[in-house]
């Protein structure tokens, strides 16, 4: 950026690339989610009428939008995160 | 090719079974249908009538003023096309409960903004960008790099806008039973599509968006509710594939698994950067609203790729004996099924049907304002006209809109099908813009001489791989490693050749 970028994002108090754990829940529900580990030729019983590792993956997939969820909203924190850009526009105030 | 054609919304199976004419419309549900599409331009209306200034950023980002349920909504309708309906069941159909990687390749497209969207909404409000070749030129100052990025980005959303306009016109030609011809059909919604488009911009559009994504949802309701049935449950389905077809409902090899990550990166990163994504984004009117909105749309594929998927494998049980490209007309054969069981269920199919077209608008509309936005922006201004006034350049960009659509419905009507297939390479090309946003957002000493570089690399392997007749490569697509040559190139070309700091 032209402006300083320690300065132009000072306003990012959290964002999620800084937490590692965030990364590693990720590699682990993703690890979950894609059906490697079972072996070659595999259904299983039916679980609500799924597949065994069908019914695994979508459970991991719900474990995804749940942790994306949380990660959302506890480490993505911008101080303007209530802050109104259509008003600040109007009146030609600053966006932050 | 055949992957990328699974993700690319052209639903064959549409264009088939309606043209076959076995499910035409009565006058009530065409009138109704017909109601509905007016009903946009009048939408397109309110939508101008709101307009606070005529403002690029008012008439791209709707003055940055989009609340959390418009956000939602709109996002859900843009990211969800007709190729989600009638495509993702018609693979099901193909290969069973192995294209359950659609639900996780869909939600990875939220998991990709979380890499850059962000700081990217800070410059974006900070430097006011309009495009996403705004925050390009800011963060690199290079005017080439700036417009190869806008071209690439034309040339995705072209195929996209394409694609939709020619199951637009196979979607009225079926319902009318062939009494309009798909050209008709094609020019008659275009004319639609662009009138509201014209009339209130990015606020028209989203606000068309919030119908068609409520239709959509409802669509998708529905189909869960009628077509399990069809088979006697999913218990049923499951419990008789496993016998006729036990490969269908079995584990992925450990190639296929391969293919599963390269669908999630092409995706996550693909689908994350669309332009008309990456612009709403910039129309959020607060980082709250749009936190909620990302946060919801994480758990959409389980309310919408999953329930294609069900569809799919009911389809495979319901009406065998589908081969090749006509398996893609699966539910629309289920629709027909549907509406000869009772009056209720021919209404059922005449709000699925609406739902189509919705997905279908609501993807091209984006997708074209996106163009415009591009066009004016990033190639009239920047390189043409620099001192244009804001009046004009939404005088610019209206005008493009309909010269786009214009060439768009040309090449809808009279192409032949092997363009079209070259134009399926989108997201091959689109890719490798990605570096841009996941790097340059946060590697200060990444150049721009590297991100082209990086990214004339990419293109050639992903093009070149295809054109050799190797789409992919161990299971991972062609364009995924060219992506992966694109990010070493970067990785390598800042540590040896960083940008001069001082100097930018």
């Amino acid at each position: 950026m032209s402006t300083d970028s320690t300065d132009l994002f000072q306003a990012l108090e959290r964002e999620p690339r800084q937490f590692a754990w965030v990364w590693w829940g990720y590699l682990i529900l993703y690890a979950i989610a894609i059906p490697w580990y079972w072996p070659a030729g595999y259904r299983g019983t039916l679980i609500l009428g799924l597949p065994t590792w069908v019914a695994v993956t979508l459970a991991a997939v719900v474990g995804l939008a749940l942790w994306t969820s949380l990660v959302i909203h506890r480490c993505w924190i911008d101080g303007s995160d209530s802050a109104d850009f259509a008003a600040a526009a109007r009146t030609g105030g600053t966006d932050e | 090719m055949d992957l990328i054609r699974q993700i690319s919304p052209q639903l064959p199976g549409l264009v088939v079974q309606m043209s076959e004419g076995s499910f035409g419309f009565g006058p009530g549900a065409l009138t109704l249908i017909g109601l509905y599409l007016l009903s946009m331009i009048g939408i397109g209306w309110l939508g101008r009538m709101r307009r606070e200034s005529n403002s690029l950023a008012d008439f791209y980002l709707a003055g940055r003023s989009m609340g959390f349920a418009v956000l939602f909504l709109t996002l859900y309708a843009t990211q969800y096309s007709g190729n989600t309906m009638f495509g993702y069941t018609g693979k099901s159909y193909r290969i069973g409960f192995e294209w359950t990687v659609s639900i996780l390749f869909m939600f990875s497209i939220i998991a990709g903004y979380l890499l850059f969207a962000p700081r990217l909404v800070i410059v974006a409000r900070r430097f006011n960008f309009i495009t996403p070749g705004d925050y390009i030129r800011q963060r690199f100052g290079s005017p080439r790099l700036t417009l190869l990025a806008t071209i690439l980005m034309i040339y995705a959303l072209c195929n996209y806008t394409l694609a939709q306009l020619k199951a637009m016109g196979a979607a009225v030609e079926g319902i009318t039973d062939g009494r309009i011809g798909s050209e008709y059909g094609i020019i008659a919604l275009a004319v639609i599509m662009v009138i509201y488009e014209t009339l209130g911009g990015m606020r028209s559009v989203a606000w068309t968006d919030v119908i068609q994504g409520t239709v959509l949802l409802l669509g998708f309701g529905i189909l869960l509710f009628l077509v399990p049935a069809l088979g006697g449950g999913l218990t049923n389905v499951v419990e008789q594939l496993s016998v006729q077809q036990p490969q269908m409902v079995t584990a992925p090899s450990l190639e296929a698994c391969n293919t599963w990550i390269s669908f999630i990166v092409l995706l996550g990163c693909g689908a994350a950067i669309y332009p008309q994504a990456i612009q709403r984004l910039y129309a959020s009117r607060s980082v709250r609203g749009l936190k909620s909105s990302l946060a919801v749309m994480a758990f959409m594929p389980l309310t919408t790729t999953l329930i294609a998927l069900v569809c799919g494998a009911t389809g495979r049980i319901v009406l065998p004996g589908m081969e090749g490209i006509a398996t893609d007309q699966v539910l629309a054969r289920l629709c027909g099924l549907i509406m000869q069981d009772s009056a209720a269920g021919y209404w059922l199919v005449v709000v699925i049907i609406a739902a189509a077209l919705a997905a279908l608008m609501s993807t091209a509309d984006s997708a074209l304002l996106s163009i415009s936005s591009m066009f004016t922006r990033d190639i009239y201004q920047a390189h043409l006209r620099p001192d244009s006034s804001e009046e004009e350049l939404t005088r610019v960009g209206k005008i493009c809109s309909w010269v786009f659509v214009f060439l768009l419905v040309l090449v809808a009507i009279g192409t032949e099908k092997t363009l079209v297939r070259l134009l399926e390479l989108k997201f091959e090309v689109l890719i490798q813009v990605v570096p841009c946003f996941f790097l340059g957002l946060y590697w200060r000493r990444l150049s721009s001489s590297v991100v082209l570089i990086g990214m004339l690399v990419g293109l050639a392997i992903g093009l070149g791989l295809t054109a050799a007749g190797q789409p992919k490569v161990w299971g991972f697509h062609a364009g995924v490693v060219g992506l992966a040559f694109n990010f070493v190139i970067c990785a390598l070309g800042t540590a040896w050749f960083p940008a001069n700091l001082e100097k930018s």
